[in-house]
């Protein structure tokens, strides 16, 4: 079936309009109409058509490429915005398919241009080829899928829509009846469809709300930088993933172990931390966009470069204690809360940014009477070390070296727990009975004694720096570095308290896999693909490839034009051009057209006389009885049957004229 | 003076519509298919009347009739004859089987052993039959009608491709519509209608119209028409085994004792599609995973026929 003429112009055009392509829409439609008052034809073999369809490929693929590259530095998330736009792009990508159909002389593109398979096993067996396919009404719904990919949403998309299905079935509607009744059924069609779509939205919503009420009140909590559930009480033994989450330069002038925040917490509430009163306040940015600041500051402090991969463009950052500022971080929102909390939102995939910061930096609030409190089931048993530690007349900083040196005699580093007796609390078995526990025992532990000894502590989470990647050359954090220690305050600033045995990292790194270069390698390789990805240059490689494209055409457009160019309309099929028929100039070929443009036509391989009965026809049967004798006989008619089958045939066209219009 | 062929098979089928109602369909292609000189497997469940129309056929020409009951124990010799000593002249004289007939009905063929049936194919195939080394011609009109039925399958032995080919078609019958059940009925109160059935053409007749029937003539185009409809069967999907170039004859030749039977010397697209199915779909194997899903032959020819383009 081929369209009607100016279907797939209009289709073009309508596409064009849609997406906003139209200047580049209105070439391409007169390009395919042409077709129709051209009379010269491009000898196109299976080859060719090959060819054509291997370039359209290599279009989308680089389209592809070439999207996904430059859609990502928006500052949104680029994939499913690059998916659309290739999509929208198809008409023009697939235009040297249908373009190579009209203007070839076969008039169709074989099946085996579009499939690997075939064309392997039309390669083996010559005999096994599939039959051509006319493009012409897939390219039609091909144009108007894409134009609905602009989205667009008014009515003008929908009235489009309906003339150009209307234009298109218009062609093959049954002839049987008038088009008084065709077109109204087809405007009642359209509108019950616009009705239906609007029905079908609303429904959609009220799912959806609902769905939605009930998911929420099932799980309803809290958010991450809140509240931090940790493993204390948890039994056996604890195992992280050797996945490198976070990148972190300079190379040199880093005091290794460097802790890098992701949140802190001020009240327990065994076995979890939670952050009170801790809502986020949105920063704005210094005039470049990407330089946030916590505090205005002159004094240049140190900085640490960190690399971190976004979950859909938001999370929260990991920082160094005492930080002031971040440079260079390309998103749209920045929000910190008192406890030094930093999330962010609407970022890239892929973030890399500088902190500075100091000793004294403002990134925490002050301390409040939350810090210093000690839950009551704890109490006992803390008081109880705190007053043997003798913390009681020391300064805070005095205090701070009692108790972490206290750790450091006292407890081991373990990721393994056993059984407890059942009334103590976890703290009370790690101080009392095992001394040995992870970083979450330490850290608790350690703010909790400092809190029962007059320092306000938290308790915070996030990263150990202390892997060198000598693949990267840079540092590396993996997720077994999550770590957490206290904070203390001390002289009006939040410090880092770590007591954890620093063979924490070494028994941790005992557990790796030992596959694990090769998932540094990986990990690596996808970071690399990534910066590019998400780097803001706009020099990525889809920039080049859409001039690679050029020659590449070229070549293919002049190796297509050297084929002999065949003069003439579409060569006519092989069965055509033998012998004529006997009996081809029948008169009653004459009343089967007659009939089939009144909607009554003769099926294909339905016999003639079964197809006369159908139609309640019977008056032709002396017709077709002669009609077959002069087809099917190989004795012919003589001469007078002849004229007798040319004239009854003539009587019976001269009293049936056909009503309905003419095509 | 012999009669018109299209007499011939009027009287004919008005013979066998006096004992089978509501068969005409059947009848007709049954005819066709003893024009063409072909032979007929009858396959249908029990009691549609399959020995009935077999029996009818053979009285209705007042040819020579023999009927061979297959069973499991039946030897070749019990058909094609048997070499017996007579004292008398110290010599061995041949004793005729059952198959020195003009119509020989073997009923239930499927429960011979398939040495018994394969004694059959030489008979059907050339009109011969050797026996210890000395070959018998049969008589001019040979005629074959076999009948089985398809629900049992224990003690019984389905026919060899080869030898479903030899038979030019298959028919089944079929249950009739109720008035005709009923018509049945009334029509055996009192005796069986086959009782009473008398010749009404004789074999000369019979052999007038095939001679007739060979000469009716076929256009290339409607040739290349059935190669094509039989070549097809060989590439269609599901389909173990296609059909023969002897299906193409075996297509050909009922095409043309249709045509013949409606008085034209020429035959018509309407012939061929007419005969397709009967000819076509037994010489067939269908795949058995197409089998499983309930594929038929007969089906794969009917889809065959709206496939190939049909001259009109």
């Amino acid at each position: 079936m081929t369209p009607p003429p100016l279907l797939l112009g209009a289709a073009l055009l309508f596409w064009g309009w849609q997406i906003g392509f139209l200047l580049i829409a209105l070439p391409l439609a007169v390009l395919i109409e042409a077709a129709r008052a051209l009379t010269w034809r491009l000898e196109l073999s299976g080859t060719d058509f090959h060819r054509v369809t291997d370039l359209s490929t290599l279009l989308i693929v680089v389209s592809g490429v070439y999207l996904f590259s430059t859609t990502g530095t928006a500052r949104s998330a680029g994939g499913p915005r690059a998916m659309t736009l290739l999509f929208q792009w198809l008409p023009l990508l697939l235009f040297p398919l249908i373009a190579s159909q009209v203007y070839s002389t076969v008039g169709r593109v074989p099946l085996t241009a579009f499939f690997w398979g075939l064309r392997r096993q039309a390669a083996r067996d010559p005999a096994a080829q599939p039959g051509p396919v006319d493009l012409g009404y897939l390219y039609f719904a091909l144009c108007i899928l894409s134009a609905s990919a602009a989205n667009r949403r008014t009515l003008d998309f929908y009235a489009g829509l309906c003339a150009l299905a209307g234009w298109a079935l218009w062609s093959c509607r049954s002839r049987r009846f008038s088009p008084l009744w065709w077109a109204p059924l087809l405007a009642v069609a359209a509108i019950v469809g616009y009705g239906g779509h609007i029905v079908l939205h609303r429904l959609q919503q009220a799912v959806e709300q609902t769905a939605f009420e009930y998911i929420f009140s099932l799980i309803h909590r809290d958010a991450d930088p809140f509240r931090a559930a940790t493993a204390l009480g948890h039994l056996g033994s604890l195992k992280f993933s050797d996945r490198t989450v976070l990148r972190v330069e300079p190379r040199d002038g880093l005091r290794v172990p460097f802790l890098l925040r992701e949140a802190s917490y001020d009240v327990y509430n065994s076995p979890a931390w939670v952050a009170s009163d801790a809502t986020f306040t949105a920063l704005q940015p210094e005039a470049d966009g990407e330089t946030w600041k916590f505090a205005s500051r002159q004094s240049p402090g140190e900085r640490v470069t960190v690399s971190a991969y976004l979950n859909r463009g938001r999370g929260v950052l990991a920082l160094p204690g005492g930080a002031f500022e971040i440079d260079r971080l390309a998103v749209v929102s920045v929000r910190r809360n008192r406890l030094g909390a930093v999330t962010v939102e609407e970022g890239l995939g892929l973030v890399t940014y500088t902190a500075l910061f100091a000793p004294d930096g403002p990134l925490d609030g002050p301390a409040i009477d939350a810090d210093l409190r000690v839950p009551p089931q704890e109490a006992p048993v803390i008081s109880r070390i705190a007053s043997e530690l003798n913390l009681g007349a020391l300064s805070p900083s005095e205090k701070l070296k009692i108790v972490e040196a206290y750790f450091r005699q006292n407890f081991r580093y373990s990721v393994w727990k056993g059984e407890r007796a059942r009334r103590q609390t976890a703290l009370e078995e790690f101080f009392l009975q095992s001394r040995s526990g992870h970083c979450e025992y330490f850290a608790t532990a350690t703010a909790l004694l400092l809190r029962a000894a007059g320092v306000p502590a938290r308790y915070a989470v996030g990263f150990s720096v202390q892997e060198w990647s000598r693949l990267e050359q840079r540092w590396i954090v993996r997720a077994r570095h999550a770590h957490s220690w206290a904070l203390a305050y001390v002289d009006g600033a939040w410090r880092d308290v770590d007591t954890t045995p620093s063979i924490w990292a070494d028994a941790e790194r005992d557990e790796a896999s030992i596959l694990e270069p090769l998932r540094d390698l990986w990990s690596w390789g996808g970071f690399l693909f990534s910066r590019w990805r998400w780097s803001e240059g706009q020099s990525g490689v889809g920039e080049y490839a859409a001039w690679l494209l050029i020659p590449l055409v070229l070549l293919l457009v002049w190796r297509l034009y050297s084929r002999r160019v065949g003069r003439g309309a579409r060569g006519t099929p092989e069965s055509l051009t033998l012998a004529p028929r006997p009996g081809h100039d029948s008169e009653f070929y004459l009343i089967e057209r007659r009939l089939d443009a009144a909607g009554r036509g003769r099926r294909p391989s339905e016999p003639a006389s079964t197809w006369i009965e159908r139609i309640h026809a019977t008056e032709l049967r002396p017709i077709v009885a002669l009609h077959y004798r002069y087809r099917f006989d190989p004795a012919g008619l003589d001469a007078p049957e002849r004229a007798a089958l040319r004239t009854s045939a003539e009587a019976w066209l001269s009293g049936h004229h056909v009503h309905t219009a003419a095509r | 003076m012999s009669l018109q062929p299209q007499e011939v098979f009027r009287k004919l089928t008005q013979n066998l519509e006096t004992v089978m109602r509501g068969q005409s369909v059947t009848i007709r292609k049954l005819l066709g298919a003893f024009v063409s000189g072909g032979h007929v497997l009858l396959e249908d469940y029990p009691g549609t009347g399959k020995t009935t129309l077999a029996k009818a056929l053979a009285r209705s020409i007042g040819a020579r009739f023999k009927r061979v009951q297959f069973t499991p124990d039946l030897l070749p010799s019990d058909i094609l004859g048997v070499s017996v000593f007579d004292q008398r002249d110290h010599a061995f004289h041949f004793h005729e089987g059952p198959i020195f007939t003009n119509v020989l009905l073997a009923d239930e063929i499927n429960r011979a052993s398939p040495r018994t049936q394969s004694a059959l194919l030489e008979a059907m195939a050339e009109g011969q039959v050797s026996v210890e080394g000395t070959s018998y011609r049969l008589a001019e009109l040979f005629f074959v009608i076999a009948t089985q039925n398809p629900v049992e399958f224990r003690g019984t032995y389905p026919l060899p491709e080869a030898q479903m080919d030899r038979f030019a078609v298959q028919l089944s019958l079929g249950y009739v519509a109720p008035e005709e059940e009923v018509a049945i009925l009334s029509a055996q109160e009192q005796r069986h209608p086959i009782d009473t059935l008398a010749a009404c053409v004789s074999v000369d007749d019979v052999l007038g119209v095939r001679r007739r029937a060979s000469g009716v003539r076929m256009s290339d185009e409607l040739k290349r028409y059935v190669v094509d409809v039989v070549r097809e069967t060989r590439a269609a999907n599901g389909v173990q085994l296609g059909a023969s170039p002897r299906a193409s004859l075996a297509l050909m030749k009922a095409a043309q004792a249709l045509a013949l039977s409606e008085g034209r010397e020429f035959v018509i697209p309407e012939d061929i599609r007419e005969m397709a199915v009967p000819v076509i779909a037994h010489r067939m194997v269908a795949e058995p995973q197409a089998r499983f899903a309930g594929v038929t032959t007969a089906g794969i020819v009917e889809e065959i026929l709206t496939k190939v383009p049909l001259p009109s």
